[in-house]
């Protein structure tokens, strides 16, 4: 089992490429822990830029 | 004679050790090969070529501080104790795991699969939670438990969790291995673990794009239980959480206390932050269903998928964890 998975190990520049992903997504945490407040803040502003980006696309592709 | 470097054992605390030596103490080629050999401290190898080696071995890595590197280099008393590579050797260990000899020879400590080849990682020395838990009255467990979910810790490649995440590992990767050979069949295959115990509770396998995993929920809410699911993606699916594995989080999140979702050499680890309130997880579902419709009729593409996500790991909403590795 160990040895299938061994056999499909990643070159070392996509493994460097995988940890460096790793890397810039726990970068991109918060710093602080947020309140529930701030996180229901967070998920309706999510919504909104979301729905909106849905309009854009859907107005985009309507046009052409 | 005392030598700089038995001089400075007494000093080890306030002396700055950027490298680190490995001494070997029993004759496994590959264990003897390594003997005395002197890397930085935050040379990438010693992120997968740390002892214990094997069963039984008892090797040592020892700091060493930059004086006592300069004595060596410089082929003073410590010199015949101490290996240095040049930094064409040291590259060459570093990005193709090939070490030069000093009789010439070249040899492999890369490979994971051959006959006397590196296979300890640190993180197997860990104790099954279940085998934990046994040993505790459960008032002490609990508290044992608690304590542990509040502890945080940062694994050797960075990754960070609380000790917990750690304790669960065994029963995560007993899991993976199994999800994967399913990968590699071009099957999605869940498990789930119990959030609580480490033990595992159920395991299903379906198709090429999904699994079916709401009996087992449905079963762990009524024996009131949180798990761990844990699911693999095939080869040719998404390489990142998708919007339905996020909703089964979210509108499950009772149940739910954590998603692993396993793609090739990657393991993700998401979590809805624990503050999120009701009403926002209600809305935050409704927003998913809507990503996952969009992505089943290829309205989104995965690059505006991963936009998102990053999003929502952003701005505090979801905790995500990448391990890269087996």
């Amino acid at each position: 089992m160990n040895n299938e998975l061994d056999a499909e190990r990643p070159s070392p520049e996509e493994l460097e490429r995988l940890k460096r992903r790793a890397e810039y997504f726990r970068s991109l945490r918060p710093k602080r822990n947020l309140t529930t407040e701030e996180l229901d803040k967070a998920i309706d502003e999510i919504i909104k830029e979301e729905a909106e980006r849905d309009r854009m696309m859907e107005g985009g592709s309507a046009k052409s | 004679m005392q030598t700089l470097r038995s001089m400075c054992s007494k000093y080890r605390g306030k002396i700055r050790q950027p490298w680190r030596q490995w001494n070997a103490t029993e004759f496994q080629p590959i264990a003897a090969a390594l003997d005395g050999l002197i890397l930085p401290a935050d040379s990438p190898f010693w992120k997968d070529h740390f002892p214990p080696w094997d069963w039984g071995c008892r090797c040592q890595v020892v700091p060493i501080t930059a004086e006592e590197y300069k004595e060596i280099a410089q082929g003073g008393p410590g010199a015949a104790q101490g290996r240095v590579l040049s930094d064409v050797e040291r590259r060459e260990l570093e990005r193709n795991g090939r070490l030069a000899l000093p009789n010439g020879q070249v040899i492999n400590v890369s490979a994971r699969q051959d006959e006397g080849a590196l296979r300890w990682d640190p993180r197997d020395l860990r104790i099954p939670l279940e085998d934990l838990r046994r040993a505790y009255d459960p008032e002490v467990w609990q508290r044992f438990a608690e304590d542990m979910r509040g502890a945080r810790v940062t694994l050797a490649d960075g990754e960070r969790g609380t000790a917990w995440d750690w304790l669960l590992d065994p029963a995560r990767d007993d899991a993976r291995r199994q999800i994967m050979a399913q990968a590699r069949r071009d099957k999605e295959m869940a498990v789930a673990i119990d959030w609580d115990t480490g033990e595992r509770i159920a395991a299903r396998v379906g198709t090429a794009n999904s699994v079916s995993v709401a009996d087992i929920i449905q079963d762990a809410r009524k024996a009131g239980r949180r798990i761990s699911l844990e699911h693999g993606h095939t080869p040719e699916g998404s390489d990142l959480p998708s919007p339905q594995d996020l909703m089964r989080l979210v509108s499950d999140s009772d149940v739910v206390a954590q998603l692993g979702v396993h793609v090739g050499w990657v393991r993700h680890t998401v979590r809805l932050t624990e503050e999120v309130s009701r009403k926002g997880s209600e809305r935050l579902a409704e927003r998913l269903f809507a990503n996952a419709l969009a992505m089943r009729d290829g309205k989104m593409s995965t690059a505006d998928w991963e936009a998102r996500f990053r999003g929502y790991v952003q701005r505090g909403v979801f905790h995500y964890e990448q391990r890269v590795g087996r």
